[in-house]
Order: structure tokens, then sequence, then C-alpha cells
């Protein structure tokens, strides 16, 4: 037979892609020829040396962090726009500052924090908002992600 | 999922030979997964079209990482020579295992992206010739000729290390 087919199905019996006949026939061809059983050795270490089995552990946080991204990933899509949120989220806390000042009267520390609450406005209202949408840093990672997809 | 999760994880640190990006290479596969779940077919099996998109992914980040690559072989053989040759001695001493597979990334990052990743996928994975064509999207003849031709270049790069090997022993 053509040495070079040989070659072919040389690799083929190591990499376990041959049975019956063809199989005994490779074999037989190895067990007669230096120059291939050479070859099929040189590769065997060449694999052995190269080509392991890294043994690697998958980290018990694999599946919340893949939830996490696929969560940031849809999140945006999904949600009220950031600045129509901010849009109603600073009436909404004029609005509970105001309740607040109505229902607790009494107590001047804490109607001043109110007020103070209800004069910080814009900057007041945004950190509240950072504060109540904690997994700001996934939806960069998300935004991050849509661009390289 | 944990099985693709332990054979995505073991395809991308033998492909990437660094813990933390495999890791990271891993998560964007399985989003990359959950992304076209719903174009899934049941042309293929759900391993092979898993296989698809992690070798796709994991070919890309291999292209990127090839073009900041200073490293040659030849390089390698010079300066490391010795230890290349114990590498692929027959008996491995176990007490090298780390340096050893920190030396075998440095040879395989010197391999074309597709020539490594189809050798893992044979190797390390244990993918059939058609699972391998089918997760490449190639033909049978292909996936033959490209790991016959990425074989040869490694065991030709290094024939004196691995004849002279031989003969000590
Ligand atoms: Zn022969």
């Amino acid at each position: 037979m053509d040495h070079e087919v040989m070659k072919e199905r040389i690799l083929a019996l190591y990499d376990g892609e041959l049975a019956g006949n063809a199989r005994l026939e490779v074999q037989n061809h190895l067990s007669g020829c230096a120059e291939c059983r050479r070859s099929y050795e040189r590769w065997q270490r060449v694999a052995k040396g190269l080509f392991r089995d890294p043994q690697v552990q998958p980290s018990e946080l694999f599946v919340s962090r893949v939830m996490e991204r696929i969560d940031a990933l849809e999140r945006p899509r999904h949600a009220v726009p950031w600045t129509i949120r901010l849009r109603w989220a600073v009436p909404a806390m004029a609005l509970a500052s105001l309740l607040f000042l109505i229902l607790r009267p009494a107590q001047r520390s804490v109607s001043i924090e109110a007020l103070l609450l209800a004069d910080a406005r814009e900057n007041g209202v945004t950190q509240l908002v950072l504060a109540s949408r904690q997994p700001a840093a996934d939806e960069v990672d998300g935004s991050i992600m849509e661009a390289q997809l | 999922m944990r099985k693709y999760q332990a054979r995505t994880l073991r395809l991308c640190t033998s492909l990437l030979g660094d813990a933390i990006l495999a890791e990271d290479a891993s998560q964007e596969i399985f989003l990359k997964a959950y992304q076209a779940l719903k174009a899934f077919r049941a042309k293929s099996t759900f391993s092979t079209w898993f296989y698809r998109i992690a070798s796709n992914h994991c070919h890309d980040l291999l292209r990127k990482r090839a073009r900041q690559k200073t490293e040659s072989w030849d390089a390698l053989v010079e300066e490391q020579g010795e230890q290349v040759q114990e590498l692929f001695a027959v008996s491995g001493d176990p007490r090298t295992a780390l340096e050893n597979a920190e030396l075998a990334d440095k040879i395989l990052s010197c391999l074309p992206a597709g020539a490594r990743l189809i050798l893992t996928l044979r190797e390390v994975e244990g993918l059939s010739y058609r699972e391998i064509a089918e997760s490449l999207s190639c033909s049978l003849d292909a996936v033959k000729a490209r790991l016959r031709r990425a074989r040869e270049e490694l065991q030709d790069k290094f024939r004196h290390l691995l004849d002279s090997g031989t003969s000590k022993e």
C-alpha cells in the first residue's frame, strides 16, 4: 500500500477511528514497518508531553457568575431607561420627603434630614438610585460584552 | 450544566494555559450559548453545537493572542532544549508537572490557532473525527488533513530532540 495513505491510516488508528479489518491491516503494517512504528511512537510521546488533562475544578461561583452576566445583558432591554427612571425618581423622592415631614413634624432632627433630602434633588436622588441598583458593575460588564458580541 | 461547565473549562484551560483567562472565557462561552440557544436545531447534537460555540470563541481568543506573541520554536529550543527533550521523554518526572505544563503551553502557542484548537479537541477532549467536523463546520477529510498537518509540523520541528531522546534510552 502507498505509504502516504498508510500514514493517514496510522493516525486514524491512533485516534481510535478504525475498526475490524481496516484496523487489523494497519496493525499488521505497523508491526512489520520500523519507519511507521517510529513515527507512531514519536507522535505518542509528543502528545503525551503536550496534551494533558489540565485537571480543572469548576468554581462553585461559576453558575451564579454566568447568571449574573446573563441578567446584566438582559436587564437594559426590559428595564425602564435610566433617564426616565431618574426623571420619575426626583418627584417621587420629593413626595416621600413631604410625606415624611407631614407625618413626623415633632422631631426636628429628622425633619432637617428630610428637608436636606428634598433639597438635595438630583445629587441625592442619583446616589440613592445608584444604591438601590446594586449590580451596576455588572451592567458595565454587560455593555462591554454586548459590544464584543 | 455541570458536565458542560467542566468540559468548557478544560478546553479553555488547555487552549489558554491560564486558569483566570480560562474561567472568564468559559463564562463568555456560556453567555454566547445562552444567546444562541434559540438558534439551536436538533441537526447536530447539543454537545457538538456547544463545542462549536466554544471552538469559535477560543479560536478568536487564540488568534488575538497570536498577534501579541513574540516567542518562536527556534528560540524555545535554543533556550530550553533540554527541558523540551525531557518533556518528550518516555518516562516523565511527575515532580516537574507544573513546569512541564507551562513549557507545553509555550510550545503550543507557537502553533497556528486552528492547529492548536483541532489538536486539543482531539487529544484532550477526545472528540471523534465526525464530532470535530461538526464542531469546526468542516468536512471529515478536512479534519484528517488538518490533524495530520498539525502533527507533522510539531514532529518535524522537534524531530532532532525526539530522536536523540530515543537513542538515550
Ligand atoms: Zn510503513
